[in-house]
């Protein structure tokens, strides 16, 4: 239990993968103009790193290793996040069509989506266990969702500021996801 | 004869500065702002980088005319995913330490923008030499793209350049600079720069520059991830309402503050 | 059915297999130099950490720190540094998790229980911070030989075992000696053993 909080803490504040890792930027200044869209996206991610995280697993400890396949890996994990991702879409669209018409726009756009096929990597490499793994893309995915929601709150004030013309758009966005970056720099200092 | 000679030149020199995939299409951010921490690493990262998209490039060039339409996104990523792991493995035997700094941004390549947005618009419709080209021309962007932030938070970070000590007695490395904040906050001072630059003439084109950027970013982003699954329609609808509703908003803050 | 499904698959199969060979072979070409390689880094920072010693074996930790849950959650391998058939020392690899991840960090400890040597290897760490633990702290450690546990301070001590921590770098420099002092720490239960 202590381990899963642990993982908790560290995937949603201390490592956040967008503002630690810089995994996921794309999206994350792609998608935060609005916090319904940002909701949106950050619970199709959500789903999606959970989902990876023991998919990828699964091919990498029962599959890539046994049959000494390793070098595959990168291949392998994009194909499958690939593959998994239009799977989830047919299988929303078919049987849980509510669901479907909050994430389904945003699905296709998560293939591309650094942050997922980063979890993947990152389990691996951290070597966790089945169950761990899956919480770290879970926590993962909620760290991203809170960040984006946080960001899309800020630019909607940004939106409606009297900006200098050349810091319009993208790069009066970055200045402000360094202020955020800055705040989330004091969970490093929790020891853990 | 000579105008195809400047046209293959206009491809190779149009990713430097036009078309910057960085700077100018905004494609790529993760490892522009993950990995520049140093100078070093910038450059590391932006040839990695460059290698797979040559390979990718010229390889895709090559199968585009038997690849039916229909597979061919998983068929690139596939070509792209495969050059990654050669770049990969060739690094962890020659280039050890490399490797060490770059990580996981390595693997991470399969999924950078720039890659497939390039076969997807350049390779898949040109030849092989023209698309060498252009990967070397825009990798050469990116590559440039990354020094560039690199240097700037190594020097102000660390105070340091390439691992030289510069700033021994001047002042103090600003810390902050190599962390986390400071790569957004450098990129965001670096395109608020180049919106000033190639808006300075043309007062006109100022909002329109601006605009450009970001909608470009959304575009690119979302077209590559649309055309990675053969596109769902309401993606396409979310970009142009994206856009459309960026245009607006930047024109009324561009009035307000006229007025 | 041709045209629409069979021709697409088979197509797409075809790269895919042609890519995986590919691999196969590139792979096949740099397996050993990249085996090589990380057994020369690892025996050469062996080599740096305890000077003395010509050769390295491997000592099964799992039993002779049997019961050490602690330690042996960090100290991932084990070796006696040996001269002309003598045991001069003892050479540990420790992973130790930092600012950017985990850190490898091997550490040399000699007969007497002095640390002969600090090398921090693989890491993640911030560059022109953490990575200033090499050498802000290992120089430090380096020929100190503790008889109070290693404590990181932030002002500067004049207590031997008190490490003055990078400024910045606080977490880096806490995971650098806290893996040293794991080092130590099952250096003395190796050497109670051996006495």
């Amino acid at each position: 239990m202590k381990e899963v909080l642990l993982i908790a803490i560290t995937a949603i504040f201390i490592q956040n993968i967008v503002l630690a890792k810089f995994l996921g930027v794309c999206p994350f200044l792609g998608v935060s103009r609005k916090l319904s869209t940002a909701l949106g996206m950050g619970g199709a991610v959500v789903f999606v790193t959970t989902v990876v995280s023991a998919v990828t697993w699964a091919v990498y400890y029962l599959l890539l290793k046994p049959l000494d396949l390793i070098y595959l890996q990168t291949i392998a994990f994009i194909l499958v996040i690939a593959s998994l991702v239009q799977f989830v879409e047919i299988v929303l669209k078919k049987f849980m069509p509510p669901l479907y018409k909050a994430l389904g726009i945003y699905l296709p756009l998560i293939t591309t989506n650094c942050a997922v096929l980063g979890v993947a990597l990152i389990n691996i490499e951290k070597e966790l266990s089945f169950g761990l793994a899956v919480v770290n893309g879970f926590m993962t995915g909620v760290g991203f969702t809170l960040v984006l929601a946080i960001f899309s709150g800020i630019r909607e004030k940004i939106e409606t500021s009297d900006v200098p013309a050349a810091f319009q758009g993208i790069s009066i966005a970055l200045v402000a996801a360094a202020l955020i970056s800055v705040a989330f720099l004091g969970f490093t200092q929790l020891a853990l | 004869m000579s105008k195809q000679k400047t046209s293959a030149l206009k491809v190779f020199t149009s990713g430097f500065i036009k078309d910057n995939p960085t700077l100018k299409m905004l494609l790529g951010m993760c490892p522009s702002l993950a990995v520049t921490t140093s100078a070093e690493n910038g450059v590391g990262m932006g040839l990695a980088a460059t290698a797979v998209l040559l390979g990718s490039n010229m390889a895709i060039s090559l199968i585009r005319k038997i690849v039916p339409d229909k597979v061919r996104i998983p068929a690139y990523i596939t070509v792209i995913a495969g050059f990654v792991t050669i770049v990969k493995m060739l690094m962890e035997a020659y280039l050890p330490d490399l490797n060490d700094k770059l990580g996981i941004f390595i693997p991470l390549i399969v999924v950078n923008c720039i890659i497939l947005a390039r076969a997807e618009m350049f390779a898949s419709k040109n030849g092989v030499a023209l698309s060498a080209l252009d990967a070397l021309g825009m990798g050469g962007g990116f590559t440039l793209a990354l020094f560039i932030i690199g240097s700037i938070r190594e020097i102000l970070g660390a105070g340091m350049f390439f691992g030289l000590v510069l700033t021994k007695d001047l002042f103090d490395p600003a810390i902050i600079m190599i962390l986390p904040p400071g790569g957004f906050l450098v990129f965001g001072f670096i395109i608020a720069f180049i919106n000033k630059v190639s808006t300075l003439n043309v007062q006109n084109q100022e909002l329109a520059g601006s605009c450009n950027i970001s909608a470009s970013c959304n575009m690119n982003c979302l077209e590559c991830a649309s055309k990675a699954k053969s596109a769902v329609l309401g993606s396409d609808t979310v970009a142009k309402k994206d856009t459309k509703a960026d245009k607006a908003k930047s024109s009324e803050v561009s009035n307000g503050g006229e007025s | 059915m041709w045209r629409s499904i069979i021709k697409p698959a088979l197509i797409l199969f075809l790269i895919c297999a042609v890519i995986a060979g590919a691999l196969a072979q590139v792979n096949d070409l740099t397996k050993d130099t990249i085996a090589k390689r990380t057994e020369e880094a690892k025996t050469k920072a062996r080599q740096e950490v305890l000077s003395i010693a010509k050769e390295f074996n491997e000592i099964d930790i799992n039993s002779k720190l049997a019961g050490e849950e602690a330690l042996l959650k960090i100290v991932k391998g084990a070796y006696a540094g040996q001269s002309e058939g003598n045991t001069v020392g003892y050479v540990f690899s420790v992973v130790k998790k930092g600012y950017g991840g985990d850190i490898n960090i091997t550490v040399g400890i000699d007969m007497e229980g002095k640390i002969s040597g600090v090398n921090i290897g693989k890491n993640n760490e911030t560059p022109g911070l953490g990575t200033k633990a090499n050498p802000e702290i290992t120089d430090q450690l380096k020929d100190l030989k503790p008889v109070d546990r290693l404590k990181v301070v932030k002002v500067e001590s004049d207590k031997a075992e008190d490490i003055q921590s990078i400024s910045g770098a606080t977490i880096t420099s806490r995971a650098v000696t806290d893996a040293v002092q794991a080092a130590i720490d099952a250096a003395s239960i190796l050497l109670k053993e051996g006495k």
